[in-house]
């Protein structure tokens, strides 16, 4: 009896030093982790991803510290995860600027698929078609007539620069419907969304985050989603499939990422704390705030592949003149 | 009135109080320390600021720089040194009153001066801005290619320096401002091979190296006397006859500051000047100004301090700077994603009415932090200046890393600091340097975003009646430049001497 | 002789900004090209240095610049970029200081090093320890 009890104690002693062994990474996070932000602090991606900080220091029991590493349309703070060490304590918040349209684009000093593992994407935003009220269409339907015809021509949409998800959405509107609108670039969403709020610029093609307090004041009309499904942020406003527009489905995500080589055991740790996301009451109050939903990914190996085929599809968007360099 | 009570309520949130207060506070330190401007002070700030609520950055921001206009007075009093450029022109009757045993009724004049032309110039921002809101809204490419314009020629008319040399920098500064990616076709200009340099340079170190670096090298070796006088709370008090004497000084100054503040290139500087000059003029005494007059302390700072909070008319309510200072308040709102402009009050009422607000609790602060806390201001003063400035530049360098944590900036905010002291030093002014280093920019996209929406017709430039007038007016002070002289007429045998800086630094 | 080399500095960088604008695109049609504007600033500025140089002569104002302020000060910000990321806040801190202090003539080095030593604990409480700067105190 007595030795059964000790014989269980060493057992108990053993396989714990066994499971101890075997999972090295078993008690990580054991120090604060940075994740780095490649844009300045303020930004949209800085607020989503301090968010999403706040949630894995609570969820995980250690601190998650927002590091800003902004420059370089964000490639100089990813290029700084890519060689960073892979022991899951830095990692990057990606978006799809840093991963599927710079790397098209131009040179960067990373392998956006090759150089990172990921674990989760964070927020997962879909194009909105948005007109100012001047603009005698109620409808998708009713816009597409009218762009693709003579009037067309006349109007212009607005964008936060060359490349931006905008500018590509529009460009591949005029593809898609045979129209002639003009791309007028601004420095920034901000500014681009005042000229067509003022109704200088009569439509713009952007995530939905910068829309919904002009939406809600009137000031912009929201035609269609460019998703497969409603957003939640707007259940009236149809998708681009309903309203007769196949195949222009496109939007932009935000999510972590780990630099390639980090052992398993974290990132699925990483990922447990980025699954919950969407149940954390707080987050998704303080997510609808800013005008996003969390949208965490199924699982690490599922958001490797949405990044993948995402950086295809925007490979053969990008390959056309209108945004050459 | 809703408005009001939405600005109270959104200032009085013990965050923006706090902030307010801090701002005044640190404002006040820095216009006292002669050698660091407003304008330096503020591209040190702005850093701290990113982590804030935008609101509650803003409006901390704000308070260093009307804080600093306060402080200001009390070097040129005490040691005959403007603290900020601004305050130059109350060393000429500041110092005699206090060589006179006066220097505690010179402080309080000023303070109350300083506080009541910074009430006048806030009660005309908040009548004005509004409606100048409602014209700007109708502002599209055509109105703000002119109005820009119409800026470089007026910045380029003062500011000290010669014209020449005014209009050689603001196309420097404006080719600086063209590094990086072109937004309508993707062009790398001027990147040179370096991923830092695609975004653009950012206003921080380049503001840091040509106004804070550049001026501590200047000031190194200047020496720095210690204040002689003690200053009681008892000696501040003024008499009758100095009551009686300040009043209307005060309301014309208050009244020149609310006229040159929200105009481009001119600011606190030539607010103050130009209340100097009236004084005297028609003074029935003129030759007595510089011997210590009241008239000629009270008028100049109620201007100042009347062109600070007015500066801010243009910068909120069409999104354009007519000074550095604004230029910088422009980058902060910009870096929290918040675009000045029309659109601002209406987006952001908040944060509009709430600075609003805290310009009030600001000035009332600076009052009590002016009267009854002299004394600690006077001893700042006498901290040795081979202790600070050392500080200062580690403050400068920790900034500029803050911005994105990399040395680059640093290494950028000093070269721009070396070119600054290089330019300062054969009499070019910086001011307009960084004028178009903002404003170029602006003036690109609008220029080319106008070809686009008049389809490449020139004549869209002309189209409307606000961007033909304000061209013609622009034309005007190009051919005919009496105005520019009339402003530029600096009282050199009074004031010049004496200005430590040439810069029109506010 | 520096007013000279002031202006002449100038015309140097403008004409070679001039070149280099001459590789950006032009533009066609209504669509303003990014090589515009860089001509413009840089010609502009290249013109103005010329007349600037001619009449260089002329102008007003002394040729003297502080350059032991100048090389002190400028020598802290180098070291400070060196030291930063690779000894920690703290040491640049004090390196930086020192050496700027070197740009006046005074020594009395005993307040000097008493006080630097006080303002870099106070920069690692604000900086490090408060708004939670990424760098070490000590270290890289």
């Amino acid at each position: 009896m007595k030795l059964t009890s000790q014989r269980a104690t060493l057992a108990i002693l053993a396989s714990t030093a066994l499971v101890w062994a075997g999972a090295a990474h078993a008690d990580y996070p054991e120090r604060p982790v940075t994740i780095i932000v490649p844009f300045s602090a303020g930004g949209n991606t800085d607020n989503i991803a301090r968010i999403a900080a706040d949630h894995l220091s609570e969820a995980l029991g250690q601190s998650f510290v927002i590091e800003n590493r902004g420059g370089g349309g964000g490639s100089i703070g990813a290029a700084m995860v890519a060689g960073a060490e892979a022991d899951g304590y830095t990692l990057l918040f990606g978006t799809t600027g840093t991963h599927n349209v710079n790397p098209n684009l131009r040179d960067v000093d990373y392998d956006p698929i090759a150089d990172f593992t990921p674990i989760s994407a964070a927020v997962v935003s879909s194009v909105l078609i948005v007109a100012h009220p001047s603009v005698e269409a109620t409808s998708l339907e009713e816009l597409m007539a009218l762009t693709s015809s003579d009037a067309g021509a006349a109007m212009n949409y607005s964008s936060g620069g060359v490349g931006t998800v905008a500018h590509v959405a529009g460009e591949l509107y005029n593809e898609m419907t045979g129209s002639q609108l003009l791309h007028i670039p601004y420095s920034g969403a901000g500014e681009a969304l005042n000229d067509l709020v003022a109704g200088r610029v009569q439509l713009n093609m952007n995530n939905v985050p910068a829309f919904l307090p002009h939406i809600a004041s009137g000031a912009v009309v929201p035609l269609a989603i460019a998703a497969d499904e409603r957003s939640m942020l707007l259940p009236d406003v149809p998708t681009t499939a309903e309203a007769g527009l196949d195949n222009f489905v496109m939007g932009s995500w935000f999510g972590l990422l780990a630099p390639a080589g980090v052992p398993q055991e974290v990132i699925d740790t990483l990922h447990s704390g980025m699954a919950s996301l969407a149940d954390n009451e707080t987050v998704v109050e303080r997510y609808s705030a800013i005008g996003v939903e969390a949208t965490p990914s199924a699982s690490p190996a599922a958001f490797a592949q949405y990044i993948s085929a995402q950086y295809d599809w925007w490979g053969e968007t990008l390959d056309n003149p209108a945004f050459q360099e | 009135m809703d408005n009001l009570i939405l600005g109270l309520s959104t200032a009085l949130l013990p965050a923006n109080l706090l902030a307010c207060f801090a701002g005044v506070l640190l404002g006040t330190a820095i216009g006292v320390i002669p050698g660091i401007g407003a304008m330096a002070a503020i591209a040190l700030i702005l850093p701290l600021t990113f982590s804030l609520d935008p609101t509650t950055g803003i409006v901390m921001l704000a308070g260093v720089y009307y804080g600093a206009e306060y402080g200001g007075s009390t070097a040129s009093i005490l040691l005959n040194l403007p603290g900020t450029p601004s305050n130059a022109i109350t060393c000429l009757d500041g110092y005699p009153m206090a060589q006179q045993g006066r220097a505690g009724v010179a402080l309080f004049i000023t303070t109350v001066a300083s506080f009541i032309g910074g009430s006048i110039g806030i009660v005309v921002l908040t009548l004005l801005t509004p409606l100048i809101v409602d014209v700007g809204l109708a502002f599209g490419p055509a109105e703000y290619f002119a109005l820009i314009l119409l800026c470089f020629v007026a910045v380029s008319g003062v500011g000290g320096a010669d014209r020449r040399k005014n209009f050689v920098m603001i196309l420097l500064g404006g080719l600086v401002s063209t590094v990086g990616i072109d937004i309508y076709d993707g062009t790398y200009r001027y990147t040179f091979g370096f991923h830092e340099l695609i975004d653009g340079l950012s206003l921080v170190p380049v503001a840091m190296g040509l106004f804070g670096l550049s001026e501590i090298i200047c000031s190194v070796r200047q020496s720095h006397e210690r204040v002689k006088h003690k200053v009681t709370m008892r000696s501040m008090l003024p008499t009758r006859d100095d009551w009686r004497r300040m009043v209307w000084p005060i309301l014309r100054g208050a009244g020149f500051g609310c006229f040159f503040g929200p105009l481009p290139g001119t600011g606190p500087s030539v607010a103050a000047l130009s209340s100097y000059a009236t004084e005297r003029r028609i003074s029935d005494r003129p030759e007595d100004f510089g011997t210590g007059r009241v008239e000629g302390i009270a008028g100049p700072e109620a201007s100042n301090n009347a062109a600070v909070q007015t500066a801010f008319i243009p910068t909120l309510s069409l999104g354009i700077p007519g000074t550095p200072t604004m230029a910088i308040m422009i980058g902060a709102l910009m870096i929290h994603g918040i675009v000045p402009g029309p659109m601002l009050i209406q987006s952001e009422p908040e944060l509009f009415w709430g600075l609003v607000a805290s310009f009030w609790i600001g000035n009332l602060l600076l009052l009590i932090l002016n009267i009854p806390l002299i004394g600690v201001w006077v001893s700042l003063l006498n901290i040795p200046y081979r202790l600070l400035y050392p500080s200062i530049v580690v403050l400068i360098c920790i900034g500029a890393y803050s911005i994105s944590n990399a040395v680059f900036d640093v290494a950028l905010m000093l070269l721009f600091g070396l070119l600054g002291y290089l330019l300062r030093s054969r009499g070019f002014a910086l001011a307009p340097m960084l004028i178009g280093f903002v404003l170029m920019p602006m003036l690109e996209e609008n220029l080319r975003r106008g070809m686009l929406m008049g389809r490449g017709d020139p004549v869209y430039f002309f189209s409307s009646p606000i961007a033909a007038t304000i061209l013609a007016i622009a034309a005007l002070l190009v051919v005919a430049p009496i105005f520019g002289s009339v402003l530029r007429r600096r009282p050199r045998d009074e004031g010049s001497a004496k200005l430590p800086f040439n810069e029109d630094d506010a | 002789m520096a007013r000279y080399v002031t202006w002449g500095i100038l015309c140097l960088v403008a004409g070679a900004a001039f070149i280099q604008a001459l590789s950006f695109g032009f533009g066609s049609g209504p669509r303003i090209g990014s090589a515009i504007i860089p001509l413009a600033l840089s010609g502009g500025i290249a013109l103005l240095s010329v007349t600037g140089l001619v009449r260089a002569g002329r102008e007003q104002g002394t040729d003297t610049l502080d350059l032991r302020a100048l090389a002190a000060v400028g020598a802290g910000v180098v070291v400070f970029i060196l030291t930063v990321e690779r000894a920690g806040l703290i040491p640049a801190t004090l390196l930086c200081m020192g050496i700027a202090y070197a740009g006046q003539s005074e020594a009395r080095y005993l307040d000097f090093v008493a006080y630097a030593a006080v303002f870099a604990v106070g920069v690692w409480a604000i900086f490090i320890a408060g708004l939670g700067l990424p760098v070490r105190a000590f270290g890289g």
